[in-house]
């Protein structure tokens, strides 16, 4: 059995003269929880859509298990999806929303008892059996959505923004048992969001989107550390990008200043933009500092304090334990794992 | 299988469909340029039975009378249904169903049953039946449609739209007529198109609750249905009500289409 | 917004006045023998009750379930469809057939009634084109009337709702693997029994208590309900009976109300 489940080639979609996803190539592989992640209006529902076979492609090939699906209608595919705002069947309880599909696939009562109580153990809804759905509260249908979905068995789940309605405690609750249920089925979630934080919670790979097309997959610390772009570096955590010039031999020339870095894929005297995480500057004595500034403004954000610092000009982000004083001047180490280049689009 | 039979079955449909709303309208519209009185044939173009609306006295003043309770009990249940949606709206939720199932009775009720309640009510309390009796009796099953077209209006509206005009230094009365009556105006609208058009229409309640020989026009045509007193005139002023209907949503819809257009 | 609560008081006591009193006078009625509603020296009598069960008032009571169930029936498998695809259409069609359904409501319905009772007669505008339709004084007649006035009202209610259906429903159980017929009898079908329940309610009622109607296309020959109240209160003054079968009429419609409510979950109004 190969390690492939699904691949996008080259894939398209216009609604009317509107391109919404522009040639998209993606590999998913089993076992996996994979994050679509990216602005509203950037293509990552509609993927989804075309992967679950509720809208055509204009352009390209998906193929799930090695097969071309194009053709396959969306209610013989083996994929199940949870909706963004569930789509319970008001007319039936909890019950009998999770047996749907089974009871479609003519299934024995006696595995469908056992199977629709299996899964109510596993969203931890024993006892809400035959509750209406519409008598819940939004965490509680969401878990009969999951639950639902994979009482079918499907190869690959996709769960289309399924958190945004909650709030968000129990939303970073769901994030944990998604992943562990993720984690006990062994089979590959795809879950688009919008949400950086859930993406970097819950993934073993993200997939950054805008405009239709894929801007960087990767790991979350790949995804974190090191973006591809000024998008995905504004998009993903708080950062500083700041222009510079490549020097050569691991050197690079930011804000009037030379600081030594790791990345060496720029050529020698061109320019380049630069990602400093706000963590990753450290506060110390002008006499000490790379670069010197005068601070603007602080505020404070519970376990560090948010440090605005103009340095030459540009407003710098800086996370510190400790409060310095406003128009106070200070200086600024950044260590050279702390700088990643980017090439300039 | 099932589907396709639906496929093939759904244009026939439409067609009975249409067939079975139009086709007396259409009779009625050729019975009204039949020069002849006789509904037996059609004997010859004329516009005669037209200008019979007008010179027929009797048909004159019951299409009048018409107009005047539609015309009045509209404006009257227009606004005591939307003062009693803004006060179920305001109370509490148990008070609000009761009112609401109460409002409900009329809808629900075949005309015979309202028509006959009301007709009791009246003779029990010994009003003398005409004109005030018939408006009474309009206001009554106007009303629930008013309050049933304004409530989800104001049931959509922001919660906090009331205090905040109350909080700008309206006094209570100010806030609804300056912020909450023109946020609901689509609503109310709506549901005095509703009781106009019910009360122009209605026949039974009307039978029921009139006397002294004050008819509206559904009246008039009952009491004349098979006799020689009965004109083809008409069948004019129903042709010419359907026209100016039709004309009226057609203009608008064209209106509605260049609004989007631009 | 409590001062404003008090909005509603005086028109919750005029609907308690105006619904509840003719009820109880009604009761009073149907149990005495008086003229009109003057009680003076008004007895207790079960007479009324007895003659209820007159050949008459059977006949009349059936004829106005059967002929109304019919016509509702009838209704029903015409305006499902027709509701169902009026939801398909582009929004621009959508709106100018649904008003094409309504706007025939603008016509005055004894009119409407009339030209059917025209059209129904031997001698007819049909005979120009060769076909007497003689019908006049037949159920048929009555029903195909019937279905003609009440159609708008199947259609309506049943075209809100299917219109209204969250769609991420249908999509959700192709995704569990149902597939189009399915999807309809398991999803759509069963969401849009609340509509069906008051398309069926606006279509039988009124036919089932209509008068003009079967006076007019019954040729005097088939007598419903209506035509028999009607007879007794306009005509003979007979209240006491009249009230009696108003009180039945009333029970069946509540009666039905209470099945169809109890179906639905209460979702009807």
């Amino acid at each position: 059995m190969s390690d492939l489940l699904v691949s996008l080639e080259n894939i398209s979609k216009k609604f009317d003269d509107n391109l919404v996803v522009d040639g998209i190539n993606l590999d998913v592989k089993r076992n996996q929880l994979i994050t679509l992640l990216g602005p509203s209006g950037c293509g990552k529902t509609t993927i989804l859509r075309m992967i679950a076979g509720f809208e055509d492609v204009t352009e390209g090939t998906i193929y799930f298990e090695g097969k071309d699906i194009g053709n396959i209608p969306a209610h013989l595919r083996e994929i199940n999806t949870v909706f963004q705002n569930y789509a319970l069947f008001p007319h039936l309880d909890v019950y009998e929303n999770i047996a749907f599909g089974l009871r479609l696939k003519k299934e024995k009562e006696i595995n469908i008892e056992q199977r629709v109580t299996q899964v109510l153990e596993m969203v931890k809804l024993d006892g809400y059996a035959r509750r209406k759905v519409n008598q819940l509260s939004g965490g509680q249908q969401q878990r009969v959505a999951l639950a639902r979905a994979i009482v079918n068995r499907p190869k690959l789940l996709l769960l289309d923004e399924p958190l945004s309605a909650l709030d968000l405690k129990l939303r970073q609750e769901m994030q944990y048992e998604i992943k562990d249920l993720q984690n006990e089925l062994g089979i590959t979630f795809i879950f688009v969001t919008h949400d950086q934080e859930e993406a970097l919670t819950m993934s073993d790979q993200i997939i950054v989107m805008n405009q239709g097309r894929i801007l960087q997959v990767g790991t979350p610390e790949d995804i974190y550390n090191e973006p591809q772009n000024r998008f995905v570096a504004s998009f993903i955590g708080e950062s500083n990008i700041v222009k510079g010039k490549y020097l050569g031999d691991y050197q690079v020339e930011i804000l009037g200043a030379t600081f030594a870095c790791v990345d060496d894929y720029i050529d020698i005297g061109d320019e380049t933009e630069v990602v400093i995480r706000p963590e990753d500057i450290e506060v110390v004595d002008t006499s000490m500092g790379q670069i010197n500034g005068i601070v603007d403004d602080i505020v404070f954000k519970g376990v560090h304090y948010e440090v605005c610092v103009i340095v030459k000009g540009t407003e710098l982000i800086v996370h510190t334990l400790n409060s310095p004083k406003v128009k106070e001047e200070i200086g600024l180490l950044i260590g050279p794992e702390a700088i990643h280049l980017m090439r300039v689009e | 299988m099932m589907i396709k039979l639906a496929k093939i079955m759904r244009f026939p449909l439409i067609l009975v469909t249409f067939f079975l709303l139009y086709f007396p309208i259409i009779i009625i519209a050729i019975l009204s340029v039949n020069e002849s009185q006789s509904a037996h044939a059609f004997s010859g173009f004329s516009l005669k039975w037209y200008s019979e609306i007008i010179t027929n006295t009797s048909l004159r003043t019951a299409i009048i009378n018409t107009f005047t309770v539609a015309i009045i009990s509209t404006a009257i249940s227009t606004i005591v249904g939307t003062t009693v949606a803004i006060g179920i709206h305001a109370g509490s939720k148990k008070e609000s169903t009761k009112i609401l199932m109460l409002s409900n009775i009329p809808i629900i009720n075949p005309d015979i049953v309202t028509g006959l309640s009301l007709m009791i009510v009246f003779s029990f309390v010994r009003l003398r039946f005409g004109f005030p009796t018939m408006l009474i009796a309009h206001i009554f099953f106007s009303v629930p449609f008013v309050i049933l077209s304004v409530l989800p209006k104001l049931r959509s509206l922001d919660k906090d739209l009331y205090y905040g005009a109350v909080d700008l230094g309206c006094t209570p009365i100010q806030a609804v007529f300056k912020v909450i009556i023109p946020a609901i105006k689509a609503g109310i609208i709506t549901g005095a198109l509703i009781a106009f058009t019910m009360s122009i229409d209605d026949f039974v309640i009307s039978y029921f609750t009139t006397g002294s020989g004050f008819s509206n026009f559904s009246i008039w045509l009952y009491a004349r249905l098979g006799r020689r007193t009965f004109s083809p005139a008409a069948y004019a002023y129903n042709t010419l009500i359907i026209m100016v209907t039709f004309v009226t949503i057609l203009t608008m819809n064209i209106k509605s289409y260049k609004k989007r257009e631009e | 917004m409590g001062y404003l609560g008090k909005l509603s008081k005086p028109y919750k006591w005029a609907m308690y006045l105006l619904v509840g009193v003719p009820i109880i006078i009604m009761i009073m009625l149907a149990f005495t023998r008086t003229l009109g509603v003057d009680f003076t020296g008004a007895e207790f009598t079960l007479d009324n009750v007895t003659r209820l069960n007159e050949q008459v008032y059977r006949q009349a009571i059936r004829n106005s379930l059967v002929l109304s169930s019919i016509a509702t029936i009838i209704c029903f498998i015409i305006g499902y469809p027709v509701a169902y695809m009026i939801t398909g259409l582009k929004d621009k069609y959508k709106w100018l057939v649904l008003v094409m359904v309504i706007s025939p409501m603008w016509s005055n319905m004894l009119l409407r009634i009339i030209a059917w009772e025209q059209l129904f007669k031997p001698n007819s505008l049909l005979n120009a084109i060769g076909v007497s339709l003689d019908l006049l004084g037949t159920r048929t007649a009555i029903v195909i009337g019937m279905v003609s006035i009440y159609l708008p009202f199947m259609i309506f209610p049943i075209f809100t709702v299917l219109d209204k259906m969250d769609k991420s429903l249908i999509e959700a159980s192709i995704d569990l693997g149902a597939s189009q017929i399915q999807v309809f009898t398991k999803v759509i079908f069963p969401l849009s029994l609340s509509g069906v329940a008051s398309g069926v309610m606006m279509t039988f009622l009124p036919s089932a208590t209509a008068f003009a109607l079967p006076e007019r296309l019954g040729g005097g020959r088939i007598l419903l309900i209506g035509n028999v109240i009607e007879n007794l209160f306009k005509r003979v003054y007979n209240y006491n009976l009249g009230s009696l079968l108003s009180i039945v009429v009333i029970v069946i419609i509540f009666g039905a109300m209470r099945i169809i409510n109890r179906q639905e979950g209460g979702l009807i109004i």
